[in-house]
């Protein structure tokens, strides 16, 4: 190994050692732990061993201990520590708890014994600390109040036992156990499956019981639940870390417990709860939640979430919903149910309705017509942008668009290029209330760059009646019209002579009409006068 | 003055009387400052010099880092005189503590027996067999650490207690215990608990429980902190749940072990997190059986068989083979998790009761014949015997 290589590991030694010395003055570790946490990473593969005389590192002594270095060093030896390594994830408050813990370790028999009980049970999160036994266990394994020739013996399977277990037994006793309904002891039928061999275990049974035991996941959700259900427990908890496992499991899977206990927690009244509710980021758990959910279930615990959740998270979880929706089918099913089992105000309090874009406004629009909320949805498209509440009217049928005149009438007052979008929609429908609101809507907006097209069909469709065609004619003699519209108005009533003649009545102000339109009434004139001789 | 100071002087005693020898005045003058010291800790008491540490009446000697080495210093000289105790039972004489560190100055240069030689009216050494476990593991026998470490488990779960906040250290203790039994000698430990004619006392039922999930979890692949914390689960609800025969229905004694567990406080107001997955198991049991935790059923198993162990309305106690029979015959039981442990313990545990093929009555003491299950090494009459045709159950017709 280099010189450079060594002194790098030797001095991770020496910056555990300065951040327990710290953590005992009481001086900042946080930064000390960084440093020693980044630098360790590099060297993932060293072990730092411990002996009285001090750490030792790659076999040569790094810190020697005195009465300032190291000095935990030697209490550390007489609990059985002997290596310590990384065991990762590792973070740097973890070093700062185990500094914490070195500070306070005195060569006293109860400080020892609490420091191995809590390296036994895991404490030093993030390292590997190689444990032998305690030099109080090695006394009390010496001493050991037992008859040690007896021990032997027993050990050996000699004659530790009376002579009276070696006598006839168990018939009488297992007939009297087998009475009892509990037991049910069937020593023949034991026998018999033993030496049939069904107690035997595949390589594929120990897998699957390995992989139930020792699942990650499965335990990180008990231990979270356990804290979370049991005060005395939250109490206790570090509120980061259960945010981070519960921000875990929902991103697995949510699940109907997670989304409960969220919702608990949101609504706790004791201390610790709001302190973890309070260390959950609103948008980190939208987050987790939208990534773990499978849009099957659980909705109602989902509902009860969102009505209790503050509106930041509230908004969050239903913005990704929307966002959902506006991609699968199955999320558009799962947000209809989820509205039912939401209070409808609720989607005006949290939405923040100016941050939804188009796609979702179409969901939005289509979970709320499923829901039959009308009503809600009015006051959804007065509220969004005029770009999504275009989308949001687009996803609409025809025949539902003229009772949404208000939000139509805003987007045309704004001059927005949706309304042609939309009066194109409308003329695909034979309802009569939705050609005259058709109508009523090119009339009063004369002035809107409507896209030719789509009016040239809407003044066909107008011309399918009376009262559109009265339109029409307005439209053909409107002089703020555009003048290819007003031509197309002109077109539309070829059916119908006398409003063609009322549209092309000569006036003084035609002398002052774009050339093409002059032509268009000429020629209408013309072909009238022609009709009428004819007719004459 | 404190016993450590008793320590201090009889390293320098020792040192003077390795570099001048026993009848200097310097070495005579140390002699009687050890004398001194020996008065002032008030005797009778005991130096045990086990491992690396000093003991005084079996507590560890709070030593800093130089006193330790100097400590250490005395040790290594009286380990070489196989002395791992000295006791003083009054204050010595002058002469009598000049003897003892010119017989440990002796021992420091590698000359053994220099002890035997004397006879001290107020000093006492003994050896302590076993000492050198710790540092010098290899060197114990792996069936006598692995009683002894079962035997003191026990000792342990007798303070335990059915009621009260649980004593998680000593929990953690017998845990500990039995992890390295079992490491140690798997059938010495099994046959320490289940062979021997002491009573089923609570204590030996919830290790007996404890030692059952150890064994089952070992022929797994898990991490320790999972096999731990369903051990440690294991034995906090068989000593929360048991009682002197039966015991409470498996919720009822989850849910008590769950109370004592809460109503110990962790130190320094930071819960482990071995004791968060300990919970969670026992909270999993108390609330719905097993929730999503495999493990549960396994620790269900453990305090079934325990409980069943010594039944309620029966004035008999059933073996291992009995109990797990028993099971076997309950379909209510997990059966993967049944089979794990038959499988662990093996289909003839020790302590079965079993009929060779001559009609004599025997007591299984271990696996016998490795191709043979049914050829267990067998109490027969006083001997231990691997007999030549197969065994039958005790209870089989």
């Amino acid at each position: 190994m280099r010189a450079r290589a060594r002194g790098a590991r030797v001095k991770i030694a020496g910056a555990l050692d300065a951040l327990v010395r710290a953590s005992r003055s009481g001086a900042p570790t946080a930064r000390l732990a960084a440093n020693l946490r980044g630098a360790w990473l590099e060297h993932g593969d060293l072990a730092i061993e411990i002996r009285p005389s001090g750490l030792i590192v790659d076999g040569r002594l790094a810190v020697p201990a005195d009465a300032q270095a190291a000095r935990w060093a030697l209490p550390a030896f007489m609990v059985g520590a002997r290596t310590l390594a990384l065991a990762p994830p590792l973070e740097a408050p973890d070093l700062e708890r185990f500094a914490e813990a070195l500070a306070r370790l005195e060569v006293e028999e109860e400080s020892l014994r609490a420091f191995g009980d809590w390296l036994f049970e895991d404490g030093a999160e993030g390292l590997a600390v190689e444990l032998h036994a305690s030099f109080v266990e090695v006394l009390e394994h010496a001493e050991a109040a037992f008859d040690a020739a007896r021990g032997v013996r027993a050990a050996r399977g000699a004659a530790a036992l009376p002579t009276g277990v070696t006598q006839p037994i168990a018939a009488v006793e297992l007939d009297r156990a087998a009475l009892l309904p509990e037991l049910g002891v069937d020593i023949a039928r034991y026998a018999d499956d033993a030496r049939a061999r069904r107690f035997e275990l595949t390589g594929a049974d120990l897998r699957e019981l390995e992989d139930g035991a020792s699942d990650p996941a499965a335990w990180s959700r008990a231990e979270l639940r356990a804290v979370l259900e049991l005060p005395a427990l939250r109490s206790l908890a570090d509120p980061h870390d259960v945010s981070r496992r519960l921000l875990a499991w929902l991103r697995e899977r949510v699940e109907a417990p997670a989304l409960a206990m969220v919702t608990g927690l949101l609504g706790a009244d004791d201390a610790a709860g709001r302190r973890v509710a309070a260390a959950l980021d609103p948008r980190a758990l939208a987050g987790a939640i939208l990534e773990g959910l499978r849009f099957e279930m659980p909705t109602e615990e989902l509902g009860d979430l969102l009505a209790v959740a503050p509106a930041p998270l509230a908004r969050a979880l239903l913005h990704g919903l929307l966002a959902e929706a506006s991609r699968r089918a199955d999320a558009r099913y799962f947000l209809t149910h989820l509205a039912y089992s939401w209070p409808p105000q609720r989607w005006v309090e949290v939405w923040a309705p100016d941050a939804i874009e188009p796609e979702q406004a179409r969901a939005l629009t289509r979970v709320l017509l499923g829901l039959g909320l009308d009503a809600l949805l009015g006051d959804a498209l007065e509220a969004l942008p005029a770009e999504s509440a275009a989308a949001a009217l687009e996803a609409m049928d025809p025949e539902q668009l003229p009772a949404h005149e208000r939000a139509i009438e805003r987007l045309a007052s704004q001059g927005d290029a949706g309304v042609s979008t939309l009066v194109g929609k409308m003329t695909g429908s034979t309802a009569p209330q939705v050609r005259s609101f058709v109508g009523e809507l090119l009339r009063r907006h004369d002035t809107l760059p409507w896209e030719p097209r789509e009016f040239s069909r809407a003044c066909r469709h107008l011309a399918l009646d009376e009262s559109g065609r009265d339109v029409l004619v307005e439209l053909s003699r409107s002089t703020r019209l555009d003048t290819r519209l007003r031509v197309s108005a002109l077109n539309a009533l070829r059916g119908d002579p006398e409003r063609q003649r009322r549209a092309s009545a000569w006036r003084l102000r035609e002398l002052m009409e774009p050339p093409e339109l002059r032509a268009a009434l000429k020629r209408i004139r013309q072909t009238s006068a022609s009709a009428a001789l004819e007719e004459a | 003055m404190s016993r450590a100071a008793v320590v201090h002087e009889l390293y320098v005693a020792m040192r003077a009387a390795t570099r001048y020898g026993r009848a200097h005045p310097s070495t005579e003058a140390a002699a009687t400052r050890l004398a001194e010291a020996i008065e002032a800790a008030s005797p009778p008491f005991a130096l045990q010099l086990v491992g690396e540490a000093v003991f005084a009446d079996r507590q560890l000697l709070p030593l800093d880092l130089d006193a330790h080495r100097r400590a250490m210093e005395v040790a290594r000289a009286a380990h070489a005189l196989q002395v791992h105790e000295l006791s003083f039972s009054v204050t010595p004489s002058r002469s009598e503590a000049a003897a003892l560190a010119g017989a440990l100055a002796d021992g420091a240069r590698g000359r053994e027996g220099a002890l035997e030689e004397l006879l001290l009216r107020s000093i006492g050494w003994r050896e302590i067999p076993q000492a050198d476990w710790g540092e010098e593991s290899q060197e114990v026998d792996p069936e006598i650490f692995a009683v002894t470490q079962v035997s003191l488990a026990v000792a342990d779960a007798a303070g335990l207690g059915s009621h009260g906040e649980w004593r998680w250290s000593k929990g953690l203790a017998i845990v500990r215990r039995l992890e390295r039994a079992l490491a140690s000698h798997r059938v010495a430990a099994e046959r320490t608990l289940e062979a021997n004619d002491l009573p089923w006392t609570l204590a030996r039922r919830s290790v007996s429980a404890a030692r059952l999930a150890e064994n089952a979890l070992s022929l797994l692949r898990l991490p320790s902190s999972a096999r731990r914390a369903t051990v440690h689960a294991a034995l906090m609800i068989a000593a929360s749940g048991l009682r002197e025969r039966g015991g409470l229905p498996l919720g009822e004694a989850a849910a008590a072990a769950l109370d004592r567990a809460l109503a110990a406080a962790p130190p320094r107001g930071r819960i482990s997190p071995h004791r968060v997955r300990a919970v969670a198991l026992l909270r999993a049991l108390a609330a719905d059986g097993a929730g999503d935790l495999p493990a549960a059923k396994l620790v269900a198993l453990t305090y079934r068989v325990e409980r069943d162990r010594r039944p309620e309305g029966a004035s008999f106690d059933l073996t291992k083979v009995d109990l797990l029979s028993a099971a076997a015959a309950d379909e209510t039981v997990d059966g993967a998790w049944l089979r794990l442990v038959i499988n662990a313990e093996g289909v003839l545990p020790p302590g079965a009761r079993v009929v060779l093929s001559d009609g004599s009555p025997g007591l299984v003491m271990g696996p016998g014949d490795p191709m043979d299950a049914w050829r267990p090494s067998v109490l027969v009459a006083g001997r231990v015997v691997i007999p030549d045709a197969p065994v039958r159950l005790g209870g089989e017709r």
